[in-house]
């Protein structure tokens, strides 16, 4: 019971990640960027290019990677999402997703049909936790959410980058009206949002095999979380994401893995059918 | 959602190829006026993209191999063969259009089957509405076979799952001295069926599986599989998976201190297995019907140099994933070729009467003496499969 908590946890701390992304294009532009589990394959898919196939050590690789997905996410921004936002039209969670799918099948093309391993020494020998094995990489993940956490707060409250995001999150046209530069800001979102996804990536690739169909189901349960939790809310994003981490591992341990979806997806309806903005949104009052 | 199914990119060139393998070379030694003779084509429906899209190129490569012999030699009734290619995405209607669309409007004498027993399973008719021979290459479900058609136009040059399992579970107990086994199979269309197979096995020795679980394709966490098989006791794991799922479960059992033996069905003889279970990889031991690693059967080493010229990649034999269906798809091609020549046609019910009274081929996987007959359709037995074990980061024979 424990030890599937605790490997439920980790998973739920990448979906997080993940999900975060979304929470991030969301506030600045009310999109979403629906190709954020094609970003975190391949966040992971860079990675081990570049550690089996280039020798590189594990960390530069890693940061290698994460800023190759910063470009990315400038450059979904950019051409399949800003052309569209710019025409008012919705096409933009067509060309997210069509640029996810291009990306997968390109990865598929390049990396190979089959799934492969990602070397990492902290996830070969197991440490006894509380009478549960657990891999380091797990213990890890936690703890580099948290950072991420801490890492944006300080961002957000104490630079001009970070309050200018702040203010475009809170209202697009006075931001304009005061001098920032919106589309950056925007832009901006997009690369953190792809960067959050990388990251993910790269700390659940050791754990569960790289190929080039992972981030599908992933990018679509942290979907689910984002909505559960509230799209404009972070910390009820991390609550929801690590609630269904566990809560899907428990119904795997008993009812079996084919269980997992059925039961996880039906929660998610059932969430937002009792509280349709997300368990810790609040319903926005529209003036008329 | 249940499997995790990439549509791939199918490239036009591959959907539609038709190889002429060696025509032109053929064409010298033919005799005169037949260099003009169409090429007799067998067609080969398989997943060529996704994820079994490995095991789909093993069997054009057996395929291959044997089609570039028989045209050296002069082709059959003095035409050479050729091989028509699909890609059916591992996937049931496309697999039985295929079927049809390569008899019907390619003109294909017989049909190499793919990946999937779902799809051998759901050829059974047409097939024998068509009456052209199918081979069942990479699949090892036993109602392909065992369809009460008479005559049967279905034909297996590999394992079945029902030997397989008996295979496993005799060898579990008496060479690797298991005393109490649990079933993990993956949740397919493979896996599930051959559970019964593997539930049979075990009573047939009066044994009872210690746990019986199923791992969905696509998830990563078999903790609870795991541990229900540690806490009931087993000491072996017998599988019938693929690679990254029973990865996943081996470390799931390494966190919870859970080191069973595991013998597998052919699943886990992809390569990508060591690479992505690290060390734990090392001991899991796989059957199959054909290896290069460690043959000394001549022929087997001739057919690998001839691959390791034609592809610079080919540096090692583990460069040859799934050797089982490159023997399996040569050996059949051979078989085909043979039974056009015995019947002087290539007319179905009469190659099929050929096929059941073959003779004597001396094949790549052993020397066959009557492959098949009328009421055995199994060119390959219990005795014909070998054990294979993980070493590293190859899969050497079990001495």
């Amino acid at each position: 019971m424990f030890q599937l908590v605790l490997s439920g946890l980790a998973l739920g701390c990448v979906y997080s990640l993940v999900a975060l992304g979304y929470h991030l294009t969301f506030i600045t532009s009310r999109t979403l960027n629906f190709a954020q589990g094609s970003a975190m394959m391949l966040g992971a898919v860079i990675t081990l290019i570049l550690v089996v196939d280039f020798n590189w050590p594990t960390l530069p690789a890693t940061l290698v990677s994460i800023l190759l997905l910063g470009v990315f996410g400038l450059a979904l921004e950019r051409f399949a999402v800003r052309p569209f936002v710019r025409r008012g039209s919705m096409a933009w969670v067509m060309s997210t997703l069509a640029v996810g799918i291009i990306v997968e099948n390109v990865a598929q093309l390049i990396f190979g049909k089959s799934p492969r391993g990602l070397p990492n020494e902290l996830a070969q020998d197991p440490v006894m936790v509380g009478g549960a094995g657990i891999y380091p990489l797990e213990l890890l993940i936690p703890v580099v959410v948290l950072a991420i956490a801490v890492a944006a707060r300080l961002f957000y409250g104490s630079t001009m980058l970070g309050r200018a995001l702040r203010a475009t999150a809170f209202d697009r046209e006075a931001s304009l009206a005061v001098g920032i530069n919106v589309d950056w800001m925007i832009g901006l979102s997009y690369a953190a949002s792809s960067m959050l996804a990388a990251v993910g990536g790269v700390l659940i690739g050791p754990l569960i095999g790289v190929s080039s169909h992972m981030g599908f189901l992933i990018g679509l349960k942290a979907f689910a979380v984002a909505i559960v939790g509230g799209l404009e809310h972070p910390l009820g994003i991390l609550i929801a994401a690590l609630a269904y981490g566990v809560v899907e591992n428990l119904i795997g341990g008993h009812f079996g893995s084919s269980a997992k979806e059925i039961f996880g997806f039906g929660l998610v309806i059932l969430v937002l059918f009792l509280r349709p903005a997300g368990l810790f949104g609040r319903t926005r009052l529209r003036r008329i | 959602m249940s499997e995790v199914h990439p549509a791939g990119i199918p490239s036009a060139s591959r959907r539609t190829a038709v190889k002429i393998l060696g025509a032109a070379a053929a064409s010298t030694v033919l005799p005169r006026g037949a260099s003009a003779a169409d090429p007799i084509k067998i067609g080969l429906s398989a997943a060529f993209s996704g994820p079994n899209a490995t095991a789909g190129e093993a069997l054009q490569r057996g395929a291959d191999l044997a089609m570039e012999e028989i045209n050296a030699a002069g082709g059959v009734l003095g035409r050479p063969l050729a091989l028509v290619i699909r890609d059916n995405e591992h996937k049931l209607d496309r697999g039985v259009a295929q079927t049809r669309e390569m008899i019907e409007r390619e003109g294909c004498v017989a049909m190499l089957g793919s990946q999937g027993s779902f799809i051998g399973l759901a050829v059974i008719d047409t097939i024998h509405e068509l009456k052209i021979p199918w081979f069942a290459l990479a699949v090892g479900g036993v109602g392909i076979i065992e369809n009460g058609r008479k005559p049967n136009y279905m034909f297996r040059v590999a394992t079945n799952d029902r030997e397989v399992a008996k295979f496993l579970v005799s060898y579990g107990q008496e060479k690797v001295g298991g005393k109490s086994f649990a079933i993990l199979n993956e949740d397919t269309g493979w896996g599930v069926p051959a559970i019964d197979d593997l539930r049979v096995a075990l009573k047939g020795r009066n044994l009872e599986p210690a746990s019986v679980d199923k791992m969905k394709v696509g998830d990563s966490e078999f903790t609870p599989q795991m541990l229900r098989a540690k806490n009931g006791g087993a000491d072996t794991i017998l599988t019938f998976s693929n690679a990254v799922e029973m990865a996943n479960a081996l470390k799931a059992g390494n966190k919870i201190g859970y080191k069973p033996k595991v013998l597998s069905a052919w699943g886990l003889a992809n390569p990508t297995f060591p690479s992505l279970a690290g060390p734990l990889a090392d001991g899991v031991m796989v059957m199959q019907t054909f290896t290069f690693v460690q043959n000394t059967n001549p022929k087997a080493q001739a057919l690998f140099k001839r691959l390791a010229e034609k592809n610079r990649n080919v540096k090692d034999e583990m460069a040859l994933p799934f050797p089982s269906y490159i023997g399996n798809a040569y050996d059949a091609t051979h078989m085909i070729a043979l039974a056009i020549k015995k019947a002087g046609s290539t007319d179905g019910p009469k190659m099929q009467a050929a096929l059941e009274n073959l003779g004597t081929y001396g094949g790549l996987i052993k020397s066959y003496a009557n492959p098949f007959s009328a009421d055995r359709h199994e060119a390959l037995g219990p005795e014909d499969y070998s054990m294979t074990v993980w070493r590293g980061s190859r899969l050497e024979l079990v001495a």
